[in-house]
């Protein structure tokens, strides 16, 4: 596979590399949409008191789920909240109350979990609000359902940590890799697959070593680790889909259903405390890192906790970062108002300085081919950058516009500096009739039927 | 509100086009201290005058056509350069200084400037000093008799600066290669096909190869960004067809004038070989 090699700078969170908890918000705000499109029900009101852990609101169809709390305290505030991707959506305002900040209550520990079936366990996961935290961030329930009709062959689990900085799911396994297993095995039965591969990058060859040590202790057969080597965008889950199924890129770009299916590392530890533990789901690890932090590290998060919280967890900044982003610095997004909420979806906070993300000038595109040649779905970016400048959108079409995958390789790579994503989402925008949303950067998991021919 | 602004990767990388470009000129010192060993001071000053006429070429540029002045790409320096290099040592300055200037301003500002050109402006300047001063053009310079190793590196033959030393001209595309800036396969398929065809036609093999590829223009010339396709299959498929229209018009003119000609005819057919060869053709979906 094509792809980059990035300086990852991952040691900076990887010194101290056990996950933290991180000082207790005053206040959050819990976005009650995931896609920015469904909403799910509140099911609190203004001025209650709330404990941690309570559901807060209820999943109103398919594609919400349920919300809950992640503080203790009284509801202050239900209503539209800026949120780093959508613009404004629904959200509920939780205020801590007095310094008491009890932490989540175990109800009772679950001992024979291996004896529910697909159905209980998508049931489980519905009422704990658990989300597929990977990208396309959607409800782990419908998903789970949807792959356990499709009848997958293989469930991948995400842990490859492509993006520089990001280390969040590298601590995860080292801290906790029994648990990370033990999800993963929850998954495979949820979803009715035989076999379950954990694929891990070479330069996480410490955490891939810890669990094949453990599948070892376990006698787990149907588990197996993967690692490829330290490419960006390798962790893409499109691509890990073309490389463990039969349709091609393409196909798995347009929604195909494949026989693999991909989870995302974080949703198995949340999947493992869900089921085993009982604990809904309100937290995660989280990287806050970038040259700006004083002390770059991994923390747990509550959902909906600002970003000046979590930088303030880490005992604040060095110095005013250039640019503060929820995400790796390779697809994350860039949030202007620090008082904006942790998503489920966010692996990381960065906070990084003008000398690293500076926008340099642009020049004229001199074709020099780096962007085909670093291109991971193979597609020619300069040629429909070229022709989207011209506005001739169906040309850009004829050479694969619609097979980006969104990684922002060929703007890297880019010597003239042009803004490649930009023009590739202008003409998804543009074209009429197109598959694809500029929006919707991987909507592959919208699973459509492939023509007989197309599965193998 | 917050500002939601949704523009990945943030990060890009260092290297940039002025970079390539004057990296591009850095690699061609090899060549140049090479003809100063060789010839004295008389290669300085031709690549000065070609300066002075490319730089001149960006400013008339600027006052015809508005829009910046484009210097500090490093590609009027880079373009220059190699002209001067791909001059006889026997011509006046002035033809060094007319050559910079209509390399520049009819080879690349005419259509627009910096990729835009589709042929190479150094072949376009030299091509029309060519055509307008054929005399001037082909004179072969007097190379000092060189004793020893010396004579090793020395091609008397060879016509121009740039091509009197095969061990700079190998120095400075080390350099190209080693940094990345040209497809290693370009050069090497070149030289590759000349080499099997002059065996199919009987000539005398390297000396013929070497003699027909003008030395520096697989090298500097074929392996241009702007004028050869974007991807690595397209540009095997150009090198080949280069080195077969090389020998083709080989037959029939002087052997640098073929490899040349030939570069322009594969420059032109560049679109062609994109628009045929792009990278994913497979499984189109309706």
């Amino acid at each position: 596979m094509k792809g980059i090699s990035l300086e990852l700078k991952r040691d900076a969170t990887l010194i101290e590399w056990t996950i933290k908890r991180g000082l207790p918000p005053k206040k959050v705000r819990i976005p009650l949409s995931l896609t920015g499109e469904k909403t799910s029900r509140s099911v609190v009101c203004n001025g209650q008191r709330v404990e941690i852990g309570q559901k807060i609101a209820e999943a109103d169809g398919e594609g919400s789920v349920a919300v809950h709390a992640s503080l203790a305290g009284r509801v202050s505030a239900i209503g539209l909240f800026p949120h780093a991707e959508f613009g404004r959506v629904p959200a509920v305002e939780i205020e801590a109350e007095g310094d008491s900040l009890p932490g989540f209550a175990a109800v009772q520990t679950r001992v024979r979990w291996e004896d529910l079936d697909s159905g209980a366990l998508a049931d489980i996961f519905h009422n704990s609000g658990l989300i597929e935290m990977g990208t396309p961030v959607c409800p782990l329930a419908d998903k789970v359902r949807d792959d356990a009709a499709g009848k997958i062959q293989t469930v991948l689990i995400n842990a490859c940590e492509s993006e520089p900085y990001i280390t969040s799911g590298h601590s995860l396994i080292l801290t906790h890799p029994m648990e990370i297993l033990k999800g993963t095995e929850i998954l495979r039965r949820g979803t009715g697959a035989r076999k379950a591969v954990i694929v891990c990058l070479n330069h996480q060859l410490d955490a891939a070593e810890i669990l094949r040590s453990k599948i070892f202790f376990l006698k787990w057969k149907h588990l197996e680790i993967k690692v490829l080597p330290s490419l960006y965008p390798q962790g893409h889950p499109a691509l890990l889909l073309s490389r463990y199924s039969k349709p091609g890129l393409p196909e798995i770009i347009a929604g195909f259903q494949c026989e693999s299916s991909v989870y995302h590392l974080a949703t198995c530890y949340a999947v493992y405390e869900a089921v085993v533990h009982q604990k809904p789901f309100y937290e995660r690890a989280v990287t806050v890192g970038g040259e700006c932090v004083f002390e770059p590290r991994n923390i747990w998060a509550r959902i909906g906790t600002s970003a000046e919280d979590l930088i303030k967890s880490c005992k604040g900044l060095l110095r005013e970062p250039e640019k503060v982003l929820f995400g790796g610095p390779m697809t994350g997004i860039e949030i202007g108002d620090r008082s904006m909420p942790l998503t489920p979806g966010t692996q990381g906070l960065l906070a990084l300085p003008k000398e690293v993300t500076e926008e340099k000038k642009e020049e004229p595109c001199i074709r020099c081919g780096e962007c085909v040649d670093s291109c991971p779905s193979g597609i020619s970016p300069v040629m429909i950058t070229l022709a989207a400048e011209q506005k001739l959108f169906s040309v850009a079409r004829e050479y694969g516009a619609e097979q980006c995958i969104g990684c922002g390789n060929c703007q890297f790579v880019c010597p003239s500096k042009r803004p490649m994503m930009d023009l590739i989402n202008e003409v998804l925008l543009n074209f009429q009739g197109s598959f694809r949303k500029p929006g919707d950067r991987y909507n592959f998991t919208v699973k459509k039927r492939a023509p007989e021919a197309v599965i193998l | 509100m917050g500002r939601v602004k949704h523009k990945p990767p943030y990060l890009s990388s260092s290297t940039s086009v002025p970079q390539r470009f004057w990296i591009s000129a850095a690699a061609l010192a090899p060549v140049w201290l090479a003809s100063f060993f060789l010839f004295g001071w008389q290669p300085l000053f031709l690549m000065l005058a070609a300066w002075a006429g490319g730089f001149a070429a960006e400013y008339a540029a600027k006052l015809v056509f508005g829009g910046g002045v484009q210097v500090a790409n490093g590609s009027t320096a880079f373009f220059a350069t190699l002209l001067a290099l791909m001059l006889p040592l026997t011509v006046p300055l002035w033809i060094a200084c007319v050559g910079g200037f209509s390399a520049v301003f009819l080879g690349k500002e005419i259509f627009g400037g910096l990729g835009k050109y589709p042929w190479h402006p150094v072949l376009i300047g030299l091509l029309l000093l060519e055509a307008a001063f054929p005399i001037l053009m082909h004179q072969i310079p007097e190379v000092p008799e060189a004793p020893g190793p010396r004579s090793f590196l020395l091609d008397p033959q060879a016509g121009t600066l740039g091509s009197a030393s095969f061990l700079a001209v190998a120095a400075g595309a080390g350099v190209l290669i080693f940094k990345k800036l040209i497809r290693w396969e370009v050069p090497v398929l070149f030289f590759c096909v000349l080499w099997g065809l002059n065996v199919f036609r009987g000539a005398p093999v390297w000396q013929e190869s070497l003699r027909q590829a003008g030395i520096m223009i697989p090298f500097w010339i074929l392996t241009d960004p702007v004028t050869s396709p974007t991807t690595r299959a397209g540009n095997r498929i150009y090198a080949v067809a280069a080195a077969g229209w090389t020998v083709l018009i080989g037959t029939f003119f002087p052997a640098v004038f073929a490899a040349k000609v030939s570069v322009l005819v594969m420059n032109a057919a560049t679109p062609w070989i994109d628009h045929y060869f792009r990278p994913s053709a497979e499984r189109h979906l309706a």
